[in-house]
């Protein structure tokens, strides 16, 4: 089976149903072996305080957020998480096979 | 290599930074070789009329607006939303019908939803 890359983009915070199916997602994708990067802005940058998303870059999956908006938000780094930029977005998007948004 | 994105905005840019956070993501997502198309659509397309934010306390989105020009980022307005919502475009958005939106996201690589 030919592996590819997902990307996602999440822009919600964690109380929104979005976080569930991304956590399920990018897990079903990483037992079919394929490769997974997260990328949080926006509101979604909250997703770094709810655990079992950050448990995610055990299994292999990286994270990674907007700096910009998580310093807007006075939230601390982690050290699961890259503090990236929008460049990280778009070269996410440029990697990936199949780019999802939530 | 170079890759389509389409983003597509959907929502009025009143009560939320979420327009403002989108548009600036447009901008970054030219940085890796992509070529970007933004389109408004439903009350979306308020965000490309000649608004003033800074009176509601919204904040401006027209730092956004300008670096699209400087990086060649495609700006298109749904006609029906924008007889709907009775819009003024601002300068060099294109006018496109709902066929035409799907013919571009059908050609794209990457459609990002706000």
């Amino acid at each position: 089976m030919m592996t590819m890359k997902l990307g996602i983009l999440l822009t919600t915070p964690p109380s929104h149903q979005n976080t569930h199916s991304v956590i399920e997602i990018s897990k079903a994708s990483r037992q079919k072996g394929h490769e997974v990067g997260i990328f949080m802005m926006a509101d979604g940058v909250y997703n770094i305080l709810h655990q079992p998303l950050l448990d995610l870059e055990k299994d292999g999956i990286s994270l990674s957020l907007c700096a910009h908006n998580a310093s807007q938000r006075g939230l601390d780094r982690v050290e699961a998480v890259l503090w990236g930029s929008q460049y990280d977005l778009a070269v996410l998007a440029n990697d990936s096979d199949r780019f999802l948004t939530f | 290599m170079k890759k389509n994105i389409a983003v597509i905005i959907r929502h009025a840019p009143f009560r939320t930074i979420r327009n403002k956070e989108s548009l600036r993501m447009c901008v970054g997502a030219t940085l890796k070789d992509n070529e970007v198309t933004v389109i408004f659509l439903g009350p979306g397309v308020v965000s490309a009329g000649k608004i003033q934010p800074a009176a509601i306390d919204a904040p401006e989105l027209e730092p956004e607006f300008e670096a699209f020009g400087m990086m060649n980022i495609r700006r298109l307005a749904d006609r029906d939303s924008i007889k709907k919502y009775n819009t003024d475009l601002r300068d060099g958005i294109e006018t496109v019908d709902k066929n035409e939106i799907a013919r571009i996201l059908a050609e794209s690589d990457v459609v990002i939803s706000w």
